[in-house]
């Protein structure tokens, strides 16, 4: 706890001139005065960039949210003393952008049907249904059009049909909620189009530029019949004959299907819905509650490989942490003898695959444990035809090997910084009362160690209990059991499973699921590493 | 609309930066009085704004300026990381900042489409300058949601001087030797797909407007029957060990003849057999029947949340649709042309026209959304059948019987 103490400093007099005074940060140099408005300048001009484009989108609790944050962030700084303050606002507004955010945006996502199928709000579904609901007559004929504004400020459809092989050709008007009618009076061009008629403005491209939106969803139909069709443009100089395939009805809020007469209804579930449980896509975002929790345990699908996932996740994540935690300390009390030589140059040979970008080195493993011309096989193993990613034992043998390898040089970091802080005069005075070099080890080296290394080891088994890069990289997950029932292969962890179920099945990416599973994911880590840190504590007070 | 919104808050922020340096500084200039004038472009009527991938981008910048000498409509290409666009765009429509177009692959549009974010385009009659297979790509519950720019496929490769001429039937090619650069635990459904049409056995069944439905297609004897030859047949031909670099490596040493591959290979092969040293053939059948590979094709497709569907419309269909802008795009990326003219002007290139040629009978890759659901039960058993690792038949029914689980739940 001794962290806390330069605040204790802070409730002794006062003492303003004193260069270390950190109730007010010394006297300020003019220099760092501009530079500290400046900065302030910047983050002020930064956060009213985003407020103001938060007010044009109708944010306002964020746009309060960002206005406090800012203006606490002046006071702050402004203001004398308060030192320790200074110091760890950035921290913490990193911290609730990128951590607590993040989570607690995860949070709510698990309790709603956002994927691929339910993107957006019920408005841009039925938008996106109503632009997709009609299609195009085969061979229908094209025709010419002009966007005509009557005075009550409607678009109607000027429509020319060009006349077939000589025949003249025929006009039409019509808009949104009158059918087309056949005209003669409409003024030409030299080409025979129509370009205009009495009691309506002709409308140039430019002044449709803001009504774009509007005209594309306009449907003027051909006759009382709808069965006759309808006719859209979408460019405003050709016209096409179309077919509603999907009708919305305002009132009822419903969706009838032309082909089959099917009735689909808004019923809740965040889709319009038919009686028989079909549904349209795209849906919209809703909450569901605890649905996506549901799914996780009776979902037979899931289910069913979960706990086989969950056992080889625990074992995945442990031996690696065992073994690179023993290989790392072997090799750092190996090389903390001091009479080995050239000690530098081992150390930093060792240093080697933690350098090395792991996204490589994955790829170069997958490459050397190829069952026919992989180096493994070939050479050191003399040809013999270990199937090292197509064997169900042998892949998780090799996913190991694979982390063993990335893993234990940061062990071996670890573990030489925390020896050479073990005082030398605990295994000398050892020695005199006689004890083996076992026993130094066991009795006085490890626990020692343990004091300050327990904390990374545990952080060490949560970061590879999700450790999703390389076993996707190495082997996918698989092999795959041919035998599952779902796509599930040997070397899935949870984390690739989630990633399997969530955002490869037939429905597209689930991002409420796949929250929900992060979620669990997250509280069993946590506890792991809540209950590993009690523990490092107890340790702690032995010492 | 959306420009000046922006150019609003930028000077707003640009005044509030001038203010509060100037407030530090406590200097005693004056204040200056209009500082956000230079900001604010009155002239600009509207913007496009189009989400491409690098190599489109340059190909693009010509036409973006025709079109705003023409129609006063700027065109904005952002330039983003290919594979990220489709994400991206469906994150980004909902919440209204999402671009007006965007670049992208046809198998996207199921997706696309589920998630509500793109809108039908309409091509009229010049739907008739591109090939059949590009548009058939870009068609979804029989409606057209893209404007087709590029297309690739699978051919047979081979070694000049061992396959001079074009391989009449498939013992001709095991003859001389070919391999698909395969992977033991996942297969390669993809560049196995020709081999698998030939039998009569396709991935989805496909309604009268070609459009795929939900139904598998190879849940039949057709199926079985591919099966069994894989068994018997395909695990005599086919190293399941041999992956891409070790296929690349025998064709390039003259060891092996014949290689299934697509455009990408070609290059490197030519580094190693000379530009003459390898020839593109049309893969011959196995099974009786066409051997039709996938069609991947690339295309336009306008959001179904832009503010301005006329001018992307036009654009698409005025600007992007002509011969020039499609060679304009051929020439900066390489993609085989999806517009019959440029598929012509370009047919000089030996690459262009080889894989050109060999996919006139491709089939698109389904883009309805249970494909993804097929590949890793299609690919894990084809490379189990290699192997020969179990009953032929039983192992296709098993197959079926989970990708139809994997589709309806």
């Amino acid at each position: 706890m001794t962290e806390l103490k330069p605040a204790e400093v802070t409730k002794k007099p006062r003492k303003r001139s004193g260069k270390f005074a950190l109730d007010d940060g010394g006297t300020p140099s003019l220099k760092g005065t501009l530079i500290k408005i400046l900065a302030l300048g910047v983050i002020d001009a930064i956060s009213l960039f985003i407020a103001m484009a938060l007010l044009g989108q109708g944010e306002w609790g964020m746009v309060a949210l960002v206005t406090f944050v800012t203006l606490l962030l002046n006071y702050l700084y402004l203001r004398r003393g308060g030192l320790p303050a200074k110091y760890l606002a950035p921290g913490l507004v990193f911290m609730a952008i990128f951590q607590i955010y993040v989570v607690v945006f995860s949070g709510y996502i698990a309790f709603t049907n956002y994927g691929s199928l339910h993107n957006s709000n019920k408005e841009d579904a039925l938008n996106a249904l109503q632009l997709g609901g009609q299609q195009r007559v085969p061979d229908s004929a094209t025709y010419n059009i002009k966007i005509l504004e009557g005075s009550d400020g409607k678009l109607n459809f000027l429509l020319t049909l060009p006349g077939e092989d000589g025949a003249p050709n025929q006009y039409f008007v019509g808009n949104q909620d009158s059918p087309l009618q056949q005209i003669s009076n409409a003024e030409l061009d030299d080409s025979g189009i129509a370009v205009g008629l009495e009691g309506y403005r002709t409308l140039k491209l430019v002044d449709l530029a803001g009504r774009q939106a509007e005209l594309v969803r306009i449907k003027v139909p051909v006759s009382d019949n709808p069965a006759d069709g309808i006719i859209m443009t979408p460019d405003a100089s050709l016209a096409y004959l179309y077919m509603p395939t999907l009708v919305y009805d305002k009132e009822a809020d419903t969706i009838t299907r032309a082909s089959d007469g099917k009735v689909f209804s808004d019923v809740g579930t965040g889709a319009f819905t038919a009686s028989d449980g079909e549904e349209l896509a795209p849906g919209w975002r809703v909450e569901v509650g605890f649905k996506n929790f549901e799914r996780a345990f009776t979902e037979e699908r899931i289910r069913g490989p979960l706990v086989k996932v969950a056992i080889w996740t625990f074992v995945f994540a442990g031996l690696t942490v065992l073994l690179t935690f023993v290989v790392g300390l072997g090799l750092a009390l190996l090389f903390n003898d001091n009479r080995l030589r050239g000690k530098k140059f081992y150390r930093a040979a060792m240093i080697l695959p933690y350098a090395f970008p792991a996204f490589l080195s994955a790829f170069v493993w997958k490459a050397l444990f190829n069952e026919k011309y992989g180096f493994i096989n070939n050479v050191i193993l003399g040809g013999a035809q270990v199937p090292w990613l197509s064997d169900p034992t042998m892949a998780k043998v090799a996913v190991l090997m694979v982390n063993l390898w990335l893993g234990f040089p940061y062990m071996f970091l670890i573990t030489t910084g925390a020896l050479q802080a073990i005082p030398e005069e605990l295994t000398e005075s050892a020695k005199i009362d006689g004890a083996t070099a076992w026993q130094q080890f066991r009795l006085i080296k490890l626990p020692l160690l343990l004091v300050s290394i327990a904390p990374l080891l545990i952080t060490s088994f949560a970061f590879n209990f999700n450790n999703f890069t390389l076993i996707y990289l190495v082997t996918g997950g698989g092999p795959k059991d041919i035998e599952a029932d779902i796509n599930v292969g040997e070397t899935d962890i949870l984390i690739t499973l989630v990633y399997k179920i969530a955002f490869s099945t037939g429905e597209g990416r689930d991002y409420g699921l796949a929250s929900a599973f992060s979620i669990l994911i997250f509280l069993v880590v946590g506890t792991i590493s809540y209950l590993g840190f009690r523990r490092t504590k107890t340790l702690e007070d032995v010492n | 609309m959306k420009t000046k919104k922006r150019s609003l808050i930028a000077a707003g922020a640009i005044s509030a930066v001038a203010a509060l340096v100037l407030a530090g500084c406590a200097s005693s200039t004056p204040t200056p009085t209009d500082s956000s004038s230079p900001s604010e472009t009155p002239t600009e009527t509207a913007t496009l704004t189009v989400w491409v991938d690098d190599l489109v981008a340059k190909s693009l910048e010509g036409v973006a300026a025709t079109f705003e000498a023409e129609t006063g409509v700027a065109v904005e290409l952002v330039i983003k990381d290919f594979g990220a666009i489709r994400d991206e765009f469906i994150t980004a429509v909902p919440t209204g900042e999402g671009p007006d177009i965007i670049a992208g692959a046809h198998d996207w549009t199921g997706k696309l489409v589920a998630a509500g974010v793109v809108a039908p385009v309409e091509l009229g009659a010049k739907v008739a300058d591109f090939r059949e297979n590009s548009v058939a790509a870009f068609t979804y519950d029989g409606q057209l949601y893209g404007v087709p720019f590029g297309v690739e496929n699978i051919a047979l490769v081979c070694n000049s001087e061992k396959v001079p001429a074009q391989p009449a039937t498939w013992d001709e090619v095991v003859d001389a030797g070919v391999q698909i650069a395969l992977n033991p635990d996942s297969g390669d459904p993809y560049h196995m797909y020709p081999l698998q049409t030939s039998f009569g056995a396709t991935v989805f069944k496909q309604d009268a407007s070609g459009s795929y439905t939900a139904e598998l297609g190879m849940d039949n004897a057709e199926g079985v029957k591919f099966a069994k030859w894989l068994a018997s047949e395909g695990s005599k031909v086919f190293d399941v060990n041999a992956g891409y670099d070790i296929v690349m490596e025998q064709i390039k040493s003259g060891d092996l003849a014949c290689w299934i591959t697509g455009p990408w290979a070609a290059p490197s092969i030519a580094e190693g057999l000379g530009e003459d040293g390898y020839s593109i053939y049309t893969i011959p059948s196995v099974g009786g029947q066409p051997a039709q590979q996938f069609l991947g094709a690339r295309g336009f497709y306008v959001s179904s949340k832009t503010e301005q569907p006329l001018f992307a419309q036009q654009f698409l269909a005025d600007y992007i649709s002509t011969e020039a802008v499609q060679t304009e795009i051929y020439k900066i990326g390489g993609r085989i042309p999806a517009h019959k003219a440029a598929f012509e002007a370009a047919s000089g290139d030996k690459i262009t026209k080889g894989f050109g040629d060999a996919g006139t009978i491709a089939v698109p890759m389904p883009s309805i959304p249970q494909m993804d659901s097929v590949w890793a039960s299609w690919g894990a058993t084809e490379a189990a059948l290699l192997q020969k690792k179990g009953n032929p038949t039983e192992l296709w029914n098993k197959m079926i019987a989970d990708i139809k689980t994997a589709i309806g739940g």
